[in-house]
């Protein structure tokens, strides 16, 4: 379906013959998500409507990784974007740590999937920046999904971060206006995941014990330079 | 089983002029079961398996079964999706909101006043969830 000069109440509207909208996940930032169903077929899909157009989502639209959501379709419009994009039935990491602590080997799997899904989208020259549990789905069949891109931006876009975005306790110095964000952004806030799914806390409040413990002090170094410079080798000291 | 409604135990609060001695005899009228106890017998009384409620309810099981569990405190929204969930009537989602520490619905509310339209009409989440988009509400759920 095309946007033509639609705007994104127009471009809605024109969806909900076909679908309903089972629930609103989130609206923040001007951003709006909505969990859709097919009203024949009774699949769901997620649409976000955004007020801006996102490079994440346009590339993604291209991508087939396990550990993304597959995005149906990216719509200019002409107050912004619509993005059709895969429903995943699961729960967060946000979630389950709410309740409970991962081991170390649960939540070596779901770093994994994580950084899998990073290695994706560096490798096109994007930054996802909001790396935290709640960014974080498990499906119900155990598939680790990396969701939400909506501050994700190119590492070539600005050359420094001049409007905070991504979360408060996740977000390394050089997102917060120092410096460019890069691949060792994402790296910062990996760090910060694995802690809290093993600690359930920040790794300034408690550090995970041990080898977790080493792997998320290289994780946050202040210095980008004296982080993993990449994913893979994140992935490989897992 | 409460034998008193909420108005009279109010009634006999604004009168009394001893209040340990108005607890003691009114203890048993008092809402003191854990919520993961009262979603058991509402779940046993609706008549429906935990998997068609949790599913009618349209939340991730996970989160569900810890709520029933009671390893999670679910927030009022959520709540209502289980009662939807569970095919209960108004007056079995008050005391459930109510056991839960939360407010009833109050038909004053807009939010409110669509939740309470759908449950009366026996309305699903979805169908009660595009009434509330309509109208510009959060959803249940």
């Amino acid at each position: 379906m095309t946007g033509g000069n639609a705007t994104r109440e127009e471009y809605l509207a024109r969806l909900l013959p076909v679908y309903r909208v089972v629930s609103v996940l989130s609206e923040k930032n001007g951003c709006r998500t909505l969990r859709l169903r097919h009203r024949e077929l009774g699949r769901d899909l997620v649409l976000h409507l955004l007020p801006f157009r996102s490079p994440a989502y346009e590339t993604l639209l291209s991508l087939r990784c396990e550990n993304l959501p597959e995005v149906y379709d990216a719509v200019p419009l002409s107050d912004g974007e619509a993005v059709l994009e895969e429903y995943v039935d699961g729960v967060t990491v946000a979630a389950v740590t709410e309740v409970r602590l991962y081991r170390y080997r649960e939540a070596r799997e779901v770093l994994a999937g994580v950084c899998s899904a990073l290695a994706v989208l560096h490798a096109r020259g994007l930054v996802h920046r909001d790396v935290k549990p709640e960014n974080v789905m498990i499906s119900k069949t155990g598939r680790v999904v990396l969701i939400d891109f909506n501050v994700s931006r190119a590492v070539s876009d600005k050359p420094r971060d001049t409007v905070v975005m991504g979360t408060v306790g996740y977000a390394p110095p050089e997102q917060l206006g120092i410096a460019q964000s890069d691949a060792r952004t994402d790296i910062y806030a990996a760090g910060i995941l694995l802690n809290v799914m093993l600690t359930g806390r920040h790794p300034s409040e408690t550090l995970a014990p041990g080898r977790a413990g080493r792997i998320v002090k290289k994780c946050t170094q202040v210095n980008p330079k004296d982080r993993y410079q990449n994913v893979r080798r994140l992935a490989d000291a897992l | 089983m409460e034998t008193k409604s909420t108005n009279e135990l109010l009634a006999e609060l604004e009168r009394c002029e001893d209040f340990t001695r108005f607890y003691r005899e009114n203890r048993d009228e008092m809402v003191s079961e854990p919520l993961s106890v009262m979603l058991e017998k509402l779940l046993a009384e609706s008549g429906r398996k935990k998997a068609e409620v949790i599913r009618l309810s349209e939340m991730s099981e996970v989160y569900a079964y810890q709520i029933f569990s009671g390893k999670r405190a679910p927030d009022r929204k959520k709540l209502l999706a289980l009662a939807f969930g569970m095919g209960l009537d108004l007056e079995k989602t008050q005391k459930l909101l109510k056991c839960a520490g939360y407010s009833p619905l109050y038909a004053k509310l807009p939010f409110d006043c669509a939740v309470i339209y759908g449950l009366c009409k026996k309305l699903s989440v979805v169908e009660t969830n595009g009434i509330l988009f309509s109208l510009g509400e959060e959803t249940v759920g």
